[in-house]
C-alpha cells in the first residue's frame, strides 16, 4: 500500500509535470504563431540598392591609428617590404593607407595585424551597383524605380514587344498642330491608338497627365536624356478617354478598354477612377481579362478604406500609393479591393518626393517639361510596366502575371486591406515567375501546435498517443496536409511533366478551404462557408458510426483549425460580405475553435477506454 | 443639392478643385473654371452629384456645379 503522503507527492509531481508540459505546449504554440507573424513585418528596402563586392588582387588597405605620421608609415613599409601610401588627403588624420603590388596578400595581412599601430587590415574591396544603371542624367532622382528593384529587373526583362495601352488624357507622342512629342519619348515604340473624346485617330495629350503616366511605363531610357521608364522596350498604345481637365465618362472608358484589347494590348493602364459603379465598365474589364489582357487601375486619392472604380472591379489590379519611405501615403485609398502598393509619391516633402517624368506643361500641349506628380495615378503605371516585363519574360495569362506580381511583392504574410499583397517588387515578380510553386507550411505548423494542445487537454486514459504517433499516422497526416497546405504535389508534378497547370489543377493543389475557387472562380475574397467548420463537420458525420474513418475526419478538422487560425492571425484573405475586424476575424477564430473541438472529440478514445 | 464649405486645389493626378463641405465630405468640383476660385475660399455651391464621372484626381465624388458664390 502506498503511504498517503507519498501518494500526495505523486499527485503533486504529476500535476507539476502536466503544468510544465502545458507550458511547453503554450511556448510551442506561441513560437508557431510568432513564426507566422514573421510574414507581417514590414520589409524595409534600402534606396541605395544592392551592391556587388569584389576583391582587388595584390592590394591591401591598412587602417592605422588615427594621427599616424608619414614617418611611421615609411618605417612600417620598409619593415614589411611593401610600398605604402595614404589613400587620400585625410590619410594622416584617419590613418587609411594602401599597399600595392603585394605578392602574398594573406601572409602580409597576418604580419600587419600583429603591429600595434594598426587598427584593421584587409584586402582592398570594390563596390559597384548591381544590375543595370541607365545613363539618363535625372535617373538619380527616380527613387521610385530603385524602390521597386528596377536595376535587377532590367537585367531580366525590359518589356520587349508587349503592347501597353495608356487610357488617359492622351500621350504627347507626335508633333502635329499645337502638339509636340516630348523629347524623352523619342525612340519609344508606339502603335496606333484612338481619341475617344474627340473621335479622331490622334490621341494627343492636352493635359499632361497621360504623357507622365506613359513615361513611367516606357520613357526613353539609357538615351543620355532626362529620366528612365520601367518597360522601355515595350510598345505604347495611347488611348484618349479623358478630356483636357482630366475627367471623362463611362462610355468612352468602356469603348477604350475594348478597342485596346481588340487591337492587341496585353496590359491596360487606367490611372483614373470614380465613385459610381458602372456595369458597362465592369463588363469591359471582364472582356479584357477574358481576352488575356491585364487591367491595372488606381485605387483612388480620397484616403479612405474604399477602393474607387474601376480598380474595385473583379479582374482589375487595384493599386495604392507609397511615398519614398515605402509606406502608404495619406491620400491613397485602401480596402477590400486593394491588390498592391507602388510608388505614387508624397510631395509633402517637396517636389523630389513626387514621381518625375517627361510630360507637357499643364494646359500647354506645345511645351515639353519634366514634372513631378503624385497620386495613385502615378503608382498604377509602375504595376503596368512590371506586368509588361512579366509578359515579355514569358508569362502567358493575366493570372500568371497577377500571381507573379503578388508572390514577388515585398512585405510578405499574404494579403491585407491596408497594403494588399505588399509593395511592388519588379525583380521579385520576375523571379517569382520563374520560381517553383511556393508552399505555405505555416498553417501546418499551426495545426501541429493545436494538435499538441488537444492531446495535452485529453485525459491520459483516452489520449491516443504522443504527438508524433498521431501526426505520422498516414490516415490522419494526408487529410491534414490536404486541408492545411494543399495537395501541392499535383501542381509540382503537372509543372514538371505537362507544363503550365490549368486553373483546375491550380485550385486542387490549394489547401482544401481554398477549393471554393473551383466553385466560385478566382476572387480576392474567400467564401465564409468554405472558411468555416462546415466541411470538417460534414466529413465527420460518417465517422460517428464508422470508427476507422475517425483519423481521416480528425486530420481534416485539425487542418482546418490550423488553416483558419493562421488566416485569422495574418488577417488574410478577407471574407465575402463580412467586414474584417467586426465579423470576419471573430468568424475565423470561432470556426477554428469549433474545428479544434471537433478534432479533439474525434481523437479521443473514450469509447475504447470505456 | 446646395453645399457650403471651403475650396482647395488638390495636387493629385492632374489636379482638381475640391470642396471640403460643412457636412464633412469632400467633393471634386466640375464645371467651375479654376481661375475663378482661390485657395481656401469659403463658398456656397449648388450642383448635382455625377455618379458616372471619372477623373485622374479621384479626390471624391464629382459635383457638377450649376451656381456658386463666395460667402
Amino acid at each position: 500500500m502506498v503511504h498517503p503522503l507519498e501518494r500526495k507527492r505523486d499527485v503533486t509531481q504529476g500535476r507539476s509535470k502536466s503544468v510544465s508540459l502545458r507550458a511547453v505546449a503554450v511556448g510551442l504554440l506561441s513560437g508557431a504563431l510568432l513564426a507566422c507573424s514573421g510574414g507581417t513585418r514590414h520589409d524595409k528596402r534600402t534606396l541605395a540598392g544592392d551592391s556587388h563586392v569584389g576583391r582587388v588582387p595584390g592590394r591591401v588597405v591598412v587602417d592605422f591609428r588615427d594621427g599616424t605620421s608619414p614617418a611611421v608609415l615609411a618605417e612600417r613599409a620598409a619593415a614589411w617590404g611593401v610600398s605604402l601610401r595614404f589613400n587620400s588627403l585625410v590619410g594622416p588624420d584617419d590613418g587609411v593607407a594602401l599597399a600595392d603590388n603585394v605578392a602574398d596578400v594573406e601572409a602580409l595581412l597576418r604580419t600587419i595585424r600583429q603591429s600595434p599601430d594598426v587598427e584593421a587590415a584587409e584586402p582592398l574591396l570594390t563596390y559597384e551597383a548591381q544590375g543595370f544603371t541607365p545613363n539618363d542624367p535625372e535617373y538619380s532622382k527616380q527613387w521610385n524605380l530603385r524602390l521597386i528593384g528596377m536595376p535587377d529587373a532590367w537585367e531580366m526583362s525590359r518589356g520587349k514587344g508587349v503592347i501597353v495601352a495608356v487610357l488617359d488624357t492622351g500621350v504627347a507622342y507626335e508633333t502635329k498642330g499645337p502638339f509636340v512629342r516630348v523629347p524623352d519619348l523619342k525612340g519609344v515604340r508606339f502603335v496606333a491608338g484612338y481619341d475617344f473624346v474627340h473621335d479622331t485617330d490622334h490621341p494627343n495629350d492636352d493635359n499632361g497627365h497621360g504623357t507622365h503616366v506613359a513615361g513611367t511605363i516606357a520613357q526613353a531610357t539609357n538615351n543620355n536624356e532626362g529620366v528612365a521608364g520601367i518597360a522601355f522596350e515595350a510598345t505604347l498604345m495611347p488611348i484618349k478617354v479623358l478630356d483636357a481637365s482630366g475627367s471623362g465618362n463611362s462610355a468612352d472608358i468602356a469603348d477604350g478598354i475594348r478597342w485596346a484589347v481588340d487591337h492587341g494590348a496585353k496590359v491596360l493602364n487606367l490611372s483614373l477612377g470614380g465613385f459610381g459603379y458602372s456595369r458597362v465598365i465592369e463588363n469591359a474589364v471582364a472582356y479584357a481579362r477574358l481576352h488575356g489582357a491585364v487591367v491595372v487601375a488606381a485605387a483612388g486619392n480620397h484616403g479612405a478604406g474604399t477602393v474607387a472604380y474601376p480598380a474595385a472591379y473583379a479582374g482589375a489590379i487595384g493599386v495604392g500609393a507609397v511615398g519614398p519611405d515605402g509606406t502608404r501615403t495619406p491620400y491613397s485609398a485602401w480596402g477590400a479591393q486593394l491588390d498592391l502598393l507602388a510608388p505614387g509619391g508624397d510631395k509633402r516633402r517637396g517636389e523630389e518626393g513626387g514621381i518625375l517624368q517627361a510630360t507637357i506643361a499643364r494646359g500647354e500641349p506645345g511645351k515639353a517639361v519634366y514634372a513631378s506628380y503624385q497620386g495613385t495615378s502615378m503608382a498604377t503605371p509602375h504595376v503596368a510596366g512590371v506586368a509588361a516585363l512579366l509578359f515579355a519574360a514569358g508569362a502567358k495569362t493575366p493570372d500568371e502575371v497577377e500571381r507573379a506580381l503578388y508572390a514577388g511583392a515585398s512585405g510578405g504574410g499574404g494579403w491585407n486591406a491596408q497594403r494588399g499583397h505588399g509593395l511592388l517588387d519588379a525583380a521579385g515578380a520576375l523571379r517569382a515567375l520563374g520560381a517553383k510553386t511556393k508552399v505555405d507550411w505555416q498553417p501546418l505548423a499551426a495545426s501541429a501546435a493545436i494538435l499538441l494542445l488537444l492531446l495535452l487537454s485529453l485525459n491520459p486514459k483516452v489520449r491516443p498517443g504522443g504527438v508524433l504517433n498521431v501526426l505520422l499516422d498516414p490516415k490522419l497526416l494526408l487529410p491534414l496536409l490536404v486541408s492545411s497546405v494543399g495537395f501541392f504535389v499535383l501542381r509540382v508534378v503537372w509543372q514538371k511533366w505537362v507544363g503550365s497547370p490549368p486553373a483546375v489543377v491550380d485550385a486542387l493543389s490549394l489547401p482544401l478551404p481554398d477549393w471554393e475557387r473551383i466553385v466560385f472562380g478566382r476572387g480576392r475574397l474567400a467564401h465564409p462557408l468554405f472558411y468555416s467548420a462546415l466541411i470538417p463537420l460534414m466529413v465527420a458525420l460518417p465517422a460517428v458510426a464508422w470508427k476507422g474513418f475517425r483519423p481521416v475526419a480528425a486530420g481534416i478538422a485539425l487542418g482546418f483549425a490550423g488553416f483558419l487560425a493562421y488566416a485569422a492571425w495574418t488577417r488574410a484573405p478577407g471574407l465575402s460580405w463580412l467586414p474584417f475586424s467586426v465579423l470576419a476575424l471573430p468568424w475565423l477564430v470561432a470556426n477554428a475553435v469549433a474545428c479544434a473541438v471537433l478534432a479533439r472529440a474525434l481523437l479521443s478514445r473514450r469509447e475504447k477506454a470505456a | 443639392m446646395k453645399l457650403k464649405g471651403r475650396v482647395t486645389f488638390e495636387d493629385l493626378g492632374a489636379g482638381a478643385w475640391v470642396l471640403e463641405a460643412e457636412d464633412g465630405k469632400r467633393y471634386e468640383l466640375r464645371g467651375v473654371e479654376g481661375g475663378k476660385l482661390s485657395e481656401g475660399a469659403r463658398v456656397e455651391v449648388e450642383g448635382d452629384l455625377d455618379a458616372g464621372a471619372v477623373s485622374t484626381a479621384m479626390a471624391g465624388p464629382a459635383l457638377r456645379v450649376k451656381r456658386w458664390s463666395p460667402r
